[in-house]
């Protein structure tokens, strides 16, 4: 049995935090046997979990006490403790950040008693270079950074004679990609300029784009693409074990022009804008994990490589304003929309909760009767016929979607008679559909929107 | 609120773990072996293909030896430098190259090596006795539950209930992944998350 047991309690356990501000709370020891404590030492810390390889870092940390613990007694030391700037909390699918006060009893002969407590960070700003907040207190970052730049030389000393025989290989494959990706595709589209503003938004901003071209040749086209994805990169293990795994958080496509022809010498410019969803997460890097957005733009050539260029750009974090305002909502009787439709509600729920049971979901779809509820959806982009649909028609499409009200996801079938550039260039489209199932892939409900 | 909560975890059980924690989490008695390396002609080696426990088994030699040295060989780049240090545990020792091993056998045991390849016969030649373990061996259902339910506990956020691997969950996964522990945990990584973020029961297979 442990000396002594450790509890942390936040003065507000329930609060987001906005980064830098100071957290408060209490220590509460209960001791089982008499004791010296060296020193009882409490840190504000982050750390990242998930896939990737973990990175953490300590922010603050404070001595509460050092002294005797008597048998049976209980002890209750405040503590104000600073937290870190950067990053906010995150949870993802292969990254997490989570921001954690911890206690630690230092006892002599004994295993130290540690407890911690995760609370939510959100964040003010995000740092220009997106460099997390760590060790600002008791380490000595000129020493750190001095034996890194030392190790940095070695490594490079040792590695130039690997290089210089290298460096003929590489030219020669950097030459194949370079013909193939850049000089083949610009003999048709000419010199392509392509401009995304700002680099640097916020959720709920406006991201605008220009791309302008001159074909140098008249040819056929698939189509023009612009694409916006939101990616979790992270790396795990090291080695031979150091493996790398992707997640789409979110992509959107977006068609600028469908198939047809460019005409040689006839300048084509397309202009298109992107509104960064509300609930969009920031950009985050570390060592071996990071989140990126980037907006792709692809110029689809038949029987020709295609031109493509990626830009990416820094989702800034959601101010805490925002995410205080969320918050609040959280506690409210409902959110905004939820109580437009409660028989709406109902049903997506009684569709969800049938998922499993065949039978009973037919019987909840042929009750409905080919209802149609007035919808608002934030669409993510074009997706495969879900295998439990039974419709399709040339000419229509299927996309994945957000209810912006309920958060339910949804596979929305989209019929010929609608616009399909409508409905994947829209945030927050409105209309009417019909409830027609259950996509098992993605966990979506199935709706036929109604023209 | 975090969705881990949900299951009184603090986080996924099977995302990465510090060094320092797969250490300490190893369900490895390496007890039995120390006595093997107090012999400076004695060379223990750890043998299996990947993910099945090679480094977990040298980890658990080194937290009972804290004056061991312990070297990672990597696959690509130079190989770092081999002390004269003893005992002396080698991960990856299959990349050693002829004069490493030279070297290596030249100064003495007791030496602890992971490898994918069957050394002994070479080391022997040298006069070493060589103790061969396979680490993808008397794999049981009761010992991989026991594996993952130790990373679910050190997860663990509060006194009450975790979610448990069942012996028969354990033995569904064993048909499927072999002794691959490291795949295993893989798939009970993506598992896990899609339940937290659809927050549903996990583990609903058990």
């Amino acid at each position: 049995m442990a000396a002594c047991q450790l509890k942390i309690e936040l003065e507000d356990p329930a609060r987001t935090y906005v980064g830098g501000e100071t957290i408060k709370g209490f220590v509460l020891v209960k001791s089982e046997t008499d004791v010296q404590c060296k020193t009882l030492e409490l840190t504000c810390r982050w750390a990242t979990h998930g896939r990737g390889n973990v990175a953490a870092g300590d922010v603050d940390q404070k001595n509460l006490y050092s002294g005797p613990w008597q048998t049976g007694q209980e002890y209750r030391y405040p503590f104000e403790i600073m937290t870190a700037k950067w990053p906010p909390t995150y949870y993802g699918n292969y990254i997490n950040v989570s921001h954690y006060v911890t206690a630690r009893a230092k006892l002599p002969w004994a295993s130290d008693p540690t407890t911690e407590h995760e609370f939510r960070l959100a964040a003010k700003d995000s740092p220009d270079d997106l460099a997390p907040t760590v060790n600002v207190v008791n380490q000595s970052n000129w020493l750190l950074r001095s034996i890194l730049i030392v190790i940095a030389i070695v490594v490079l000393a040792l590695f130039v004679p690997f290089l210089l025989l290298l460096a003929p290989i590489v030219m020669v494959v950097g030459g194949f990609v370079w013909f193939f990706r850049t000089f083949l595709p610009r003999q048709v589209t000419g010199n392509v300029e392509w401009v995304v503003e700002p680099k640097v938004v916020s959720p709920g901003d406006e991201l605008a784009g220009v791309c302008q071209f001159t074909p140098k040749w008249t040819s056929q086209t698939n189509g023009i693409t612009w694409t916006i994805s939101c990616i979790e990169k992270v790396t795990s293990g090291s080695g031979s074990n150091r493996k790398t795994f992707t997640h789409e958080v979110l992509t959107k496509s977006m068609p600028l022009a469908q198939p047809g022809m460019l005409d040689a010498g006839k300048t084509q410019e397309f202009k298109f804008s992107y509104s960064v969803p509300n609930t969009a997460p920031p950009s985050l890097k570390f060592t071996d994990n990071e989140l990126t957005w980037v907006s792709e733009l692809r110029i689809d050539l038949p029987k020709w490589p295609d031109w493509k260029k990626s830009i990416p750009f820094v989702v800034r974090a959601k101010s805490p304003k925002t995410v205080l305002q969320n918050q609040a909502s959280e506690f409210s009787d409902g959110l905004q929309g939820v109580d437009d439709d409660p028989w709406f509600t109902e049903v997506l729920e009684q569709v969800t909760a049938s998922k499993d049971d065949d039978e009973r979901l037919e019987a909840v779809i042929l009750a409905l009767d080919d209802q149609s509820f007035p919808i608002e959806v934030d669409v993510q982009g074009e997706i495969d016929e879900p295998f439990e649909a039974e419709i399709e028609e040339e000419g229509s499409l299927w996309v994945s979607a957000i209810d912006v009200a309920r958060n339910v996801p949804m596979a929305l079938y989209v019929p010929p008679s609608i616009d399909r550039s409508v409905v994947l260039w829209t945030n927050g489209w409105r209309g009417n559909a019909a409830v027609i199932g259950f996509a098992s892939e993605g966990n979506r409900v199935m709706l036929r929107l109604i023209p | 609120m975090s969705p881990y909560h949900r299951y009184n975890l603090r986080r996924n059980p099977f995302g990465e773990l510090l060094r320092e924690e797969r250490s300490r989490l190893a369900i490895v008695d390496a007890r039995p072996w120390l006595d093997l390396l107090s012999d400076r002609r004695s060379v223990l080696q750890f043998i299996g293909p990947c993910g099945h426990g090679k480094t977990t088994h040298l980890l658990a030699i080194e937290s009972l030896l804290p004056s061991c040295q312990y070297v990672y060989l990597p696959e690509f780049g130079p190989l770092p430098h081999v002390s004269n240090q003893r005992p002396m545990i080698i991960d990856e020792s299959q990349r050693l190259s002829f004069w490493q091993w030279r070297r290596v056998l030249r100064i003495g045991g007791p030496l602890v090596l992971g490898t994918h390849r069957d050394d002994s016969a070479f080391i022997r030649r040298a006069g070493y006795n060589v103790t061969t373990i396979d680490v993808s061996e008397n794999h049981s259902s009761d010992k991989l539950a026991a594996i993952l339910n130790r990373r679910i506990e050190a997860s663990r956020l509060t006194e009450l209930e975790v979610p448990q691997i069942s012996k028969d969950y354990a033995t569904r996964l064993q048909s499927k992944f072999g002794a691959n522990v490291r795949a295993i945990e893989h798939f009970l990584y993506d598992q896990f998350q899609r339940c937290a973020l659809e927050q549903i029961e996990w583990p609903h297979a058990n």
